[in-house]
């Protein structure tokens, strides 16, 4: 495989920037391109590199037309994230500094390295296994604390864990009915382990665990809150006030907002998206009116709903309740102006977006939204592949389930696809696993 | 000149020769004496779970062991019964004796067939390509294609206690000179161990200790075969007890599995009785069937206590069972060790990997049992045969056949022990159901060129009135049919029109309330046949997604140049597996024991940086 280089760091200006050269080649490059302290290009930079291993060399990094100080590193290929020898260089972030030092590297015979490529290169290298490969790609994508965990939890093997723990179970069972189907003289007095309560507990955790990818998928993309309400109830101020940025156009004319308006930040560790919509009203103006249909969409959408109420003109908001899947909080806003007491209700916040009276508390607890529990120790399904596997094993054990009654050759056909669903996990499948477990537990054969 | 040269005259190489032989081919088989052709060497029956759906399938295919096993019954049983169609098996006792005699008086009066005794010691080759067989006597036999079917005679050991000899099964004599010749052709040898338990004479048990066993009167192995009246056998049913155990444990030091002079790997699937009692402690009891040999026959075979103690032990735990307190032996339990071959080395038709026109059957695979072996033989002798017509080989999917399973297991994940068929094995079990072997193989079997017209014209007609079973299942029942069914079930109001199908899915709705409900008459196995793939349709539905899953996985095919020892990704175990089997497509690599999904995520990321 040849040898590839990119920027590692983000795109944009940032105090120090990371290029990554990954390959055979990349000594050869770094020999070509940096300049240790106090020698001379091109003499040495690659044997003081070999000879201290995972160790910051100072020096400079030398293009066709700028220099800039700063340190190489060289990670030989069994140390190495990618299994292949790897340098970095770390560079002042600027984005003619990043851009210049690649394309220096480019020249020297790197080649740019696709999306992915260097995690790619070290699954292909053994360095990972799929699931760990998956939440390193998590943990790249990872936009706040709480996601950040997830994925490690995920690299950690726990999720597997609890995965394996359900797979066990149904082992258990489906060895029982196999082994009295290949061998049903033999097993006339073995004890068999109840089928249906079985059944039961492996579909009780399967769901237990994918009503953690809601919040698995929250921690790892932000919740998403939706602002919505009659026009001017003051829906952009407070968004404003929540993202504590001036980012919606404020007025005081009814039906300002028109498109929706999005922000985020983060609270507590969790990340909130919040977004600003136009204010729901019967209008005749054709622009208004699709912001109203994108409101009411983005609501649809929603991990949680603001109902933004102007005490002044509104009271409490009783009459009209549009009816959302998700949680609805209802926010009283301009309470600052009205001596109206905010019913002491899980849910209902009184607030001023315009003295910032109650924002934070709202804030917080949007993020606690998220479960105590879950951000700080319990398992969170994050991989789509996860979420996909767990759905077609929770299926079939329905389908167990609602047949428990039909003869065992038709409910092992879905006890046997659940297991093979998380087998895409665990890595086992139904067939060897079965066989084997057969003669491990049950004294059968003539 | 022969176009094929069978070696070995046992349950494989008798399908295996009646195969190419009615394919039209001159075909010569080999045994090493005629009472070793088609005989049971250990228990005197065959079927069984599993077995039985193999036995129907050869049948299907227009093999020879169904029909030979009907008219050699001594009583016959759908196991499982109770626990759906998919795992009815059949099992028949039969006479071992009248089996043998019955199937080489079919061999010999096969035209194009000719059997012989003669010890194979040699396989021909030249430029790649098996061209015959050297007898022991020097005599060379020259042929297009070679099968061998050695069984479990190749440097065959008998061990009883400390006492060990060379011997084939059953007295019978070995066969020491193939092997180098095996080796010689690039395939990998090993060693294998099976044993059998010893023949007790029938004057010396006493059987009112013991529960009788009778038969059912049920269906017949062969689809060709009509239900026949015979004489019937019954089997005994006993125990072994404390006091058995005792003796087994105070003596284990003398079993050659336990000081380790057996060094072959012995079946789970055929634990020993020392074994069952070294490793299942707790187990009070282990049940004893005892089975005639045949019609009447002096020995009884006394199955479950299968050993290879020293033979006063044999006699004295033989002695504590109830019924066998003063039983007298004519053969002692046994051990048996010999040379198979790593299976692995083979093509899916049982193709030398490394010798064109050497194909391997049975026993010497590594499996066991001699269903097993015959649909080996079968498999092997037609595709022999299709390869000399230049026809395109048949072989079988894991979602058409358990021969298909069996073959696959033995060829992609090879065998640690000797291999016998369960329905577990089969991940599409209640699509290989053995009511429906025929409309499952027998279409192929006949495009193959091996099922007869008469076969093929009475597959032909069962699936038409199938279909017309399945036609009138949408049909609405009359209303006053519907409601009788309906109250029948605790059930007053008739929500929607009932179909035949919907009666048919009910629960305690028998096939004769569907008979009597349908405007025309049907037969009882179409009837039934259809029934159950009526009352299954949600199931089969769920499997050929499955299928369809795994179907895109072998459609993926593997460039045969893949160096994967330098695929520093996989897991070393896997790297070897892969280089050693080369898989053709991802299907069967992740088939491939040893072989992970997470590996077959790198096979895939591999292909997809190959396809870029």
């Amino acid at each position: 495989m040849n040898t590839i280089a990119a920027v590692s760091t983000p795109a944009g200006a940032g105090g120090i920037g990371i290029i990554r050269v990954s390959g055979k080649d990349a000594r050869a490059i770094a020999d070509a391109v940096f300049v240790c302290r106090g020698r001379e290009k091109g003499r040495g930079a690659a044997n003081a590199l070999t000879s201290s291993p995972m160790t910051m060399i100072f020096g400079d990094f030398v293009a066709e037309d700028f220099r800039d100080r700063g340190y190489a590193v060289f990670f030989p290929a069994d140390r190495a994230y990618t299994g292949e020898d790897t340098v970095e260089f770390y560079l002042h972030g600027g984005v003619r500094i990043m851009r210049g030092a690649l394309e220096e590297c480019l020249k020297k015979g790197a080649r740019a390295a696709e999306r992915g490529e260097f995690t790619r290169r070290a699954f292909l290298a053994g360095r990972m296994d799929l699931a760990d490969a998956e939440g390193v790609a998590d943990m790249i994508n990872a936009e706040s604390a709480a996601g950040l965990r997830a994925a490690y939890r995920l690299m950690d093997g726990s999720v597997s864990r609890r995965i394996n723990l359900i797979a066990d179970r149904l082992l258990s069972v489906m060895t029982g009915l196999e082994a009295v189907l290949d061998y049903p003289e033999e097993t006339e007095d073995e004890v068999l382990p109840p089928l249906e309560g079985s059944v039961r507990e492996a579909l009780a955790d399967t769901r237990a665990l994918l009503a953690t990818a809601k919040s698995g998928r929250m921690a790892k993309h932000g919740i998403t809150a939706v602002l919505t309400g009659k026009p001017n109830a003051g829906k952009s101020s407070l968004f404003n006030a929540l993202l504590g940025d001036d980012r919606a156009i404020v007025t005081p004319v009814a039906g300002t907002t028109r498109d929706t308006v999005e922000g985020s930040v983060e609270c507590d560790g969790v990340r909130i998206n919040f977004v600003d919509t136009a204010g729901l009203r019967d209008s005749s103006d054709a622009v208004e009116s699709e912001g109203i249909a994108r409101a009411r969409k983005a609501a649809a959408h929603a991990d949680v709903v603001l109902r933004v109420v102007d005490t002044v003109s509104e009271g409490r908001g009783g009459g009209e309740y549009e009816d959302y899947d998700a949680p609805v909080f209802t926010v009283l806003n301009k309470c600052d102006l009205t001596s109206y007491a905010c019913p002491r209700r899980a849910g209902w916040f009184a607030v001023s977006a315009k003295e910032g009276i109650g924002v934070p508390e709202l804030r917080r607890a949007i993020a606690s939204l998220m479960g105590e529990g879950l951000t700080q120790g319990g398992e969170l399904i994050t991989s789509e592949r996860h979420i996909s596997a767990l759905y077609r094993a929770k299926n079939a054990l329905e389908a167990a389930l609602r047949g428990i009654n039909d003869t065992p050759d038709c409910i092992l056909v879905c006890l046997r696809e659940a297991y093979d669903a998380l087998g895409e996990i665990t890595g086992s499948t139904a067939t060897q696993a079965v066989v084997d477990s057969v003669f491990e537990k049950f004294c059968v054969g003539k | 000149m022969y176009d094929v040269v069978v070696v070995g005259g046992g349950h494989a190489g008798a399908e295996a020769a009646l195969a190419a032989a009615r394919k039209g081919h001159e075909t010569l088989m080999l045994c090493l004496t005629f009472g070793t052709v088609a005989y049971m060497a250990c228990n005197p029956a065959i079927g069984g779970t599993a077995k039985g759906h193999l036995v129907r399938e050869i049948d299907a295919l227009g093999g020879e062991m169904g029909l030979a096993a009907d008219r050699a019954l001594l009583q016959i049983k759908m196991l499982n019964s109770a626990k759906g169609p998919a795992v009815y098996s059949l099992r028949g006792q039969e006479d071992k004796r009248l089996y043998s005699e019955l199937m080489l008086s079919v061999l010999r009066s096969e035209p194009r067939l000719t059997v012989r005794e003669g010890e194979a010691a040699d396989i021909l080759v030249k430029g790649g390509r098996a061209c015959g067989v050297r007898l022991a006597t020097g005599e060379e036999i020259p042929a297009r294609a070679v099968i061998v079917a050695a069984g479990v005679y190749l440097n065959g050991r008998v061990i009883i206690g400390d006492y060990s000899k060379p011997s084939g099964p059953s007295g019978f004599p070995p066969a020491g000179l193939l092997t180098d010749s095996l080796r010689r052709a690039g395939l990998p040898v090993r060693r294998f161990k099976t044993g059998t338990p010893a023949r007790i004479y029938r004057d010396s048990i006493d059987f009112s200790a013991m529960q009788e066993q009778r038969g059912e009167n049920t269906d017949r192995f062969s689809f060709m075969s009509e239900i026949s009246v015979f004489e019937e056998e019954p089997c005994w049913l006993t125990y072994t007890n404390a006091a058995t155990h005792d003796i087994i444990m105070r003596n284990i030091g003398r079993s050659p599995l336990y000081n380790g002079s057996i060094s072959g790997i012995g079946p789970r699937y055929c634990p020993s009785i020392e074994d069952k009692v070294m490793r299942f402690r707790d187990k009070e009891r282990h049940q004893i069937f005892v089975e005639p040999e045949g019609l009447g026959s002096d020995e009884m075979y006394i199955q479950g206590m299968s050993s290879s103690l020293p033979h006063d032990v044999q006699e004295a735990m033989y002695r504590t069972v109830p019924g066998l307190e003063k039983c007298r032996f004519a053969k002692y339990a046994y051990a048996i060790e010999y040379d198979c071959i790593d299976s692995t080395a083979l093509l899916p038709t049982l193709e030398s990997k490394t010798v064109g026109g050497l194909y391997l059957a049975g026993q010497i695979n590594g499996s066991s049992g001699y269903e097993e072996a015959a649909a080996q033989g079968l498999m092997a002798g037609l595709n022999a045969a299709l390869a000399l017509e230049g026809r395109e080989p048949l072989v079988l999917g894991r979602d058409e056949a358990y021969i298909g399973v069996l073959i696959d297991d033995l060829v992609t994940k090879g065998t640690n022990e000797p291999y016998r068929m369960m329905t577990a094995r089969a991940e599409y079990r209640i699509k290989l159901r053995q009511d429906n072997a025929d409309m499952r193989l027998t279409e192929k079997g006949y495009a193959a060129g091996l099922a007869t017209e008469e076969r093929i014209t009475r597959t032909r007609a069962k699936r038409a009135e199938i279909e017309r079973v399945m036609a009138a299942a949408s049909e609405p029942l009359p209303r006053e049919t519907a409601e009788r069914i309906m109250r029948a079930g605790g059930e007053k109001e008739l929500s929607k029109a009932l179909t035949v199908g919907d009666a048919a899915r009910r629960p305690g709705v028998r096939e004769e309330d569907i008979a009597a409900l349908l405007p025309f008459e049907c037969s009882r196995e179409a009837l039934s046949a259809a029934l159950v793939e009526l009352r299954y349709s949600g199931y089969l539905a769920r499997q050929d997604a499955a299928i369809a899953e795994q179907k895109r996985l072998e459609s993926r095919a593997l460039p045969p140049d893949i160096d994967y020892l330098s695929l520093s990704a996989l897991r070393i175990e896997a790297r070897q597996k892969l280089d050693k089997i080369r898989p053709l497509n991802l299907g069967q690599a992740s088939r491939i024991s040893g072989v992970s999904p997470a590996d077959i995520a790198v096979l895939i990321v591999l292909l997809a940086k190959k396809e870029d």
